[in-house]
């Protein structure tokens, strides 16, 4: 089964499933089908195979609920991050499904969602939106404040070649960050570009794909690797 | 754009013939003002006056319908109530005019019937072979032709290389009436009113092959169809540089969205990012779209294309140059060092002149050097050197605005490389020696700061050219 077809299987099972949002592990394979580089990770059923999973992965670890009726995981306090030992992955695990159960009694819980928690990389965020006028369109901005307070973003329209890309990404005023400031190492660009040509080349082959939050995604000294992601699909 | 389009749009600017619906012998009408705006801007084509109640109008026979002239008819203009139009349309249609121009509104403007109407009219025209522009616009201008819009005010008699799209017909009017103030000619205008058939896209890739534009302003509120934009304006971009003034900045149907990305996407965030794909400036005002249009004017296009982003500021009084070099540094131009070669050449010729990047000359101790004018010798010796790419000649003052001027020329006739002359005084004299700068097409600019922003300009819209032509590589 090729890239392709795998995506479309994934996008046919969630709409079966009559839903338009993915869950975090079906957005990250559809990603990854498309060469795009994501956390390593494994859904956990039991306290026992998070244990497990996290040692598998390496310490430290991010956890976090799988629902479909839970979207906004910070919010409903189903995300623990930097879970350093065996003992905090088993109460992690625990507190997340209490958590979870609290917010919403009805959701059902796929599990629990561990990856390998990144250190070292620059914080970016990667989204897709449908434009009135010019269709589907790719968003670029550096994590935290400078998207939500300053608004330090460019766009460009999809397809984007790789020169659409290098010009949005040293577009937004934040740039100097990439490239390796007060002493902090220079960050992998070309590794960032790739991922914004291969983005584009998911939305284009797959119009039903709405939107897309890749946020964060972490730019690294070699790589660029997406760390959370939300693709809604047409209703 | 396939020929026989390009032939259909033709008709707009080069009529043989024009008949004019709603001709008036009432000065106070527009039937009136533009049959005799016609006359007035000299148009060689055959004029037909339609008008059932006239039998002469500004001496041309009027005639009932078109049907009733016995010549061939290239382009119709409508000025009738949207009321009259249907059965004026199945006219124009029998009678097999290509093209026609709705002036009047009352159209997809006023609402739900007006659509239906608007709709109707270009189906029919479709059906019949007819294009059209508006309605509710100001037509066309085409210095060469002499096809008028249909405004009471002046219009550009000088044939030149910036053709104008305007979504505004009174925006757009402004824009040429300016830019005549400010030494800018035109090779033509559409006034695209409501957008019926013909669109602003269409007349951009015209243009793209027109010979007698060099460079496209277009006045937009919005695209109907953002890919086709893309398609069409990278490769006009290639060949000539494409301005937009984009207004209109609040979204309206924006749907609600369940995403971070969705809810920042404003659409000029996204118009933006599509400019920049297109390798389209965007402009923030009419000023600097004028600016820019004069630096591709008479520098691109007149003196030639600056080889690299490095400026050399040659200035009058010393802080109007720093003001320049601040604003080159901001918009990715280069005031770099001069060589050694020139930095003891400027001690040798100019005893005491300084040597650094921006130089000034002190104008109130401004005296000919070995008979020459301080500013022509400074250019001579810095245009020879390497590390330079263009000049900017900042603030020429008002002692001796005469003699400045003649600097400028005689640095226009002799120089090899781009330059700019940024004179921010004002006073009788000085403005008669601008204006003869203006037509002598010397690329002249009111503040260090926007001069430095029209170069910036131009190196923009190189590397734009080199990333499109890196892409079709690809």
């Amino acid at each position: 089964m090729n890239a392709h077809e795998q995506v479309k299987e994934i996008l046919s099972k969630v709409r079966k499933a009559k839903r338009n949002i993915l869950l975090e592990p079906e957005a990250k394979t559809v990603l990854s089908s498309y060469g795009c580089t994501v956390t390593k990770e494994k859904v956990a059923v039991s306290a026992g195979e998070a244990v497990a999973f996290a040692g598998e992965l390496g310490f430290p670890v991010v956890a976090k609920i799988v629902s479909p009726e839970i979207i906004h995981k910070t919010d409903a306090k189903c995300v623990k991050v930097n879970l350093n030992n065996p003992e905090k992955v088993k109460g992690a695990y625990q507190e997340l499904m209490a958590n979870a159960r609290a917010y919403d009694p009805k959701a059902r819980i796929e599990g629990v969602l561990l990856y390998h928690m990144i250190s070292g990389g620059e914080e970016v965020i990667i989204g897709l939106a449908t434009d009135a006028t010019f269709g589907k369109v790719i968003m670029f901005g550096l994590g935290g404040i400078w998207v939500e307070v300053m608004k330090d973003v460019s766009f460009r329209v999809v397809p984007l070649s790789r020169e659409d890309a290098r010009d949005m990404v040293e577009e937004i005023k934040g740039y100097p960050l990439l490239t390796g400031i007060r002493g902090k190492s220079a960050k992998d660009i070309d590794a960032l570009c790739d991922l914004l040509v291969k983005v584009s080349k998911l939305a284009q082959a797959n119009e039903e794909i709405a939107e897309m939050d890749l946020n964060p995604v972490f730019v690294m000294d070699k790589g660029a690797i997406i760390v959370d992601a939300r693709i809604i699909l047409e209703e | 754009m396939e020929p026989k389009e390009r032939e259909a749009l033709d008709k707009f600017f080069y009529p043989q013939s024009v008949a004019v619906i709603g001709a008036s012998a009432e000065p106070k009408k527009t039937g009136y003002v533009w049959v005799k705006n016609f006359v007035e801007y000299g148009y060689k084509g055959k004029i037909y006056p339609i008008n059932p109640k006239e039998d002469e109008i500004l001496g041309f026979k009027a005639y009932k319908s078109v049907l009733d002239v016995p010549d061939e008819i290239d382009l119709v203009i409508f000025i009738v109530p949207a009321a009259a139009m249907v059965k004026i349309m199945e006219e124009c249609v029998k009678k097999k005019i290509p093209a026609g121009i709705i002036h009047s509104a009352g159209y997809a403007e006023t609402g739900k019937e007006g659509v239906l109407l608007q709709q109707k009219l270009v189906d029919m025209a479709r059906q019949g072979g007819m294009k059209l522009i508006g309605p509710n616009c100001v037509g066309i201008l085409c210095p060469e032709s002499g096809h008028p819009w249909a405004r009471r005010s002046t219009f550009p008699k000088e044939v030149g290389g910036v053709a104008v799209i305007s979504q505004s017909g009174g925006g757009g009017g402004y824009f040429i009436n300016m830019g005549e103030v400010r030494g800018l000619s035109f090779s033509k205008f559409i006034s695209i009113g409501n957008e019926c058939d013909v669109s602003v896209i269409d007349f951009m890739d015209y243009l793209k092959d027109d010979p007698k534009t060099n460079a496209v302003f277009v006045y937009l509120e919005g695209f109907r169809d953002g890919q086709r934009f893309l398609k069409i304006a990278k490769p006009l971009s290639r060949v000539k540089p494409v301005l937009v003034y984009k207004v209109g900045r609040t979204e309206v149907g924006r749907k609600m969205t369940a995403s971070h990305t969705g809810s920042i996407a404003g659409s000029l965030a996204v118009y933006d990012g599509a400019f920049r794909q297109a390798g389209v400036l965007r402009v923030e005002d009419f000023e600097e779209a004028q600016d820019y249009l004069t630096a591709f004017e008479n520098v691109w296009y007149g003196q030639g294309i600056p080889k690299g982003p490095r400026v050399g500021i040659i200035a009058g009084p010393g802080g109007p140059g720093v003001a320049a070099a601040d604003t080159c540094g901001e918009v990715g131009l280069e005031v770099p060092p001069f060589s050694e070669e020139t930095v003891r050449k400027l001690a040798e010729e100019i005893p005491g002149a300084s040597r650094t990047n921006p130089t000034d000359i002190d104008l109130g101790a401004m005296a000919m050097l070995k008979g020459k004018n301080p500013f022509v010798v400074r250019a001579n010796i810095i245009e020879a050197d390497d590390n330079i790419d263009m000049m900017a000649f900042v603030g020429l003052g008002e002692n001796n605005p005469k003699a400045a001027l003649d600097a400028m020329l005689e640095i226009q006739a002799t120089c090899k490389k781009p330059f700019i002359v940024i004179w921010p005084s004002a006073g009788k004299e000085v403005d008669e020696c601008k204006e003869v700068l203006l037509q002598k097409k010397v690329p002249l600019f009111l503040t260090p700061e926007r001069g430095a922003k029209a170069l910036g300009a131009l190196i923009r819209y190189k590397k734009a050219v080199e990333r499109l032509e890196k892409e079709d590589l690809q």
